[in-house]
Parts: structure tokens; C-alpha cells; sequence
């Protein structure tokens, strides 16, 4: 768990990185420019790191649902729309708004796909997330009214 | 792009990426974790190029944002590391953790950046209210484990 915990928030440490980045790129070569560079340098990369370590591109030889290899498409729309829409709206709504739209989808998917029972504290948690965001939020607003 | 438009649209990208995440978990059991990048990325590069291809720049372009700021071309980096971290910790923690981690680790980023002015943002200096509302979400992290 707490390996998990770990790399999950290093993970949004270099989420974050990424998506500045690509914004960055994305002024110079489009939305969609800054998608596929993104896109197709990971690609090498990640071939390169699997012929350097000598790990073979697939583990399973057994057949794969055709849905399970949209990810990496999914995750293209996702950075085309970041690039699209950064800087349309603060840094912190950006956050909150994605942020409403994971905890909803994730909800969801915990039930159905990975088996990972929501518990009370942790939805005590999320709520006090939720609420400091909220809070941060009507600061910033009254902030912009009196400016 | 106008902010009516943004806003679903951000609501939108939220909801699709953490259904990437656990796709990239799903193909973890098949590809092994190491792999997961690699096909992610790749697979993700056929819907941009089709994209990028209705709105191409000249080879100079690239050339020329590699001369100037060359780190701008970091986020695959990122990417590849990223992925993986998410692929294993999706499935070790559950959808609904991680994202808590994931939005709470950014979100406190985000302060920073708007604190700092980093990266070319506008300036939005630490208000006391900040302060309480990160401490605020450090709080909601500690009860998430």
C-alpha cells in the first residue's frame, strides 16, 4: 500500500511536469503537435529502455481484449485537450475540474473493474480534499471580486 | 479557447484519464510492467499523428523549439515513468486512491506554481487561505492510507 501511495504520487509530480511541458510544446507546434511528440518520444523511449533491460515486449502470449489497448489513445485525447484548453482557465480550476471528473470515474471503475472497496476513511479523506479545494477556490474568487 | 467551452471539456479529460490509467493497469497482466510505456505511447501516437497531420508544422519548427527550449520536449520522458508508476499503483491501491494522490500531489503543485509564477504563469502569491487549504488536503492524503 504504501509503495503504492508512493509511486502514485510521484507519478503526479511528473504528471504535472508533463502536462506544463507540453503546453510548452504545444505553443510551438499545435495541440496535436505537442500530443504526437509527446507520444512518439515516449514510444522510443520506452522501446529503448525495453531492449537495454532485455524484457520482451509482451509477457503473455494469451490473446488481449481489444479494449484494453486504448489507454494509450485515450491518453492522447487527454493531452490534446489539456494543451487545447490551458491557460483558458486558472491553473487551480483546471485542477478542480479534473479532479471532479476522476473522483466520479474512479467511483466507478473501483466497483466494477478493480475490486477495491471504497472505505469510510477514505471517503472522509477525499471529502476534506474536496473541502480545502473548495475553500482554496472562494478565497481565489473573492480575491478576483475585490481586484 | 473560451471558458464555457473549457471548463466540460477539462470535466471531460478528467473522467477519460483515469479509465487510461486503469486500461494501462488491465494491460500490465499481459505486456509485464516494464513494457506497459512502451505500448501506451506507442499506441497513443497513431490518434495524434492523424491529428497532427491536419495540422502540420514545417521540420524547421521542431528544429527550431529544439535549439530554443529543448526541454519542452521532456513530457514523454515523464511520460514512460509515469505510466508505469500509475499501471502498478492502480492495481495495488485502487482507481479511486490514486487519483486522490494523484490530484492532491498536483493540486499543492499548482499553489507553488501560482505562488512562485513558475514556468510563465501569472503570479498568485500564498494567502493565508491557501495555506489552510493545502493543509487541508495534507490532511485528507494522511486519512486516504
Amino acid at each position: 500500500m504504501i509503495l503504492g501511495m508512493s509511486l502514485a504520487m510521484t507519478a503526479g509530480v511528473l504528471l504535472f511536469g508533463a502536462r506544463v511541458v507540453n503546453y510548452r510544446l504545444g505553443t510551438h507546434l499545435g495541440s496535436a503537435g505537442g500530443s504526437f511528440a509527446n507520444h512518439w518520444i515516449g514510444a522510443v523511449i520506452g522501446g529503448l529502455l525495453l531492449l537495454i533491460l532485455q524484457v520482451p515486449f509482451l509477457a503473455s502470449s494469451e490473446p488481449i481484449a481489444w479494449y484494453v489497448w486504448l489507454g494509450g489513445p485515450i491518453g492522447a485525447a487527454f493531452l490534446i485537450i489539456s494543451n487545447l484548453t490551458m491557460g483558458s482557465v486558472s491553473v487551480m480550476i483546471s485542477t478542480t475540474l479534473i479532479f471532479v471528473g476522476q473522483v466520479g470515474m474512479s467511483i466507478l471503475l473501483d466497483y466494477t473493474i478493480t475490486g477495491h472497496p471504497i472505505t469510510s476513511k477514505q471517503l472522509l479523506g477525499a471529502a476534506l480534499i474536496f473541502t480545502g479545494i473548495l475553500y482554496n477556490q472562494k478565497a481565489q474568487e473573492k480575491k478576483e471580486r475585490t481586484a | 479557447m473560451n471558458k464555457k467551452l473549457a471548463i466540460p471539456l477539462i470535466l471531460f479529460s478528467g473522467m477519460i484519464i483515469i479509465v487510461a490509467n486503469v486500461l494501462s493497469g488491465l494491460l500490465t497482466e499481459k505486456t509485464g510492467l516494464l513494457a506497459v510505456p512502451f505500448w501506451v505511447h506507442l499506441t497513443g501516437t497513431i490518434p495524434s499523428l492523424l491529428l497532427y497531420l491536419r495540422d502540420r508544422r514545417k521540420a524547421s519548427v521542431w528544429l527550431h523549439v529544439l535549439k530554443s527550449d529543448p526541454t519542452a520536449y521532456l513530457g514523454g520522458f515523464f511520460g514512460v515513468f509515469a505510466t508505469m508508476m500509475l499501471a502498478y499503483s492502480v492495481m495495488q491501491i485502487g482507481a479511486f486512491v490514486l487519483t486522490m494522490l494523484l490530484i492532491s500531489t498536483q493540486l499543492i503543485l499548482a499553489v507553488l506554481v501560482d505562488h512562485f509564477g513558475f514556468f510563465g504563469f501569472e503570479r498568485s502569491p500564498l494567502t493565508k487561505q491557501k495555506v489552510v487549504s493545502v493543509c487541508m488536503i495534507l490532511g485528507g492524503m494522511v486519512m486516504l492510507s
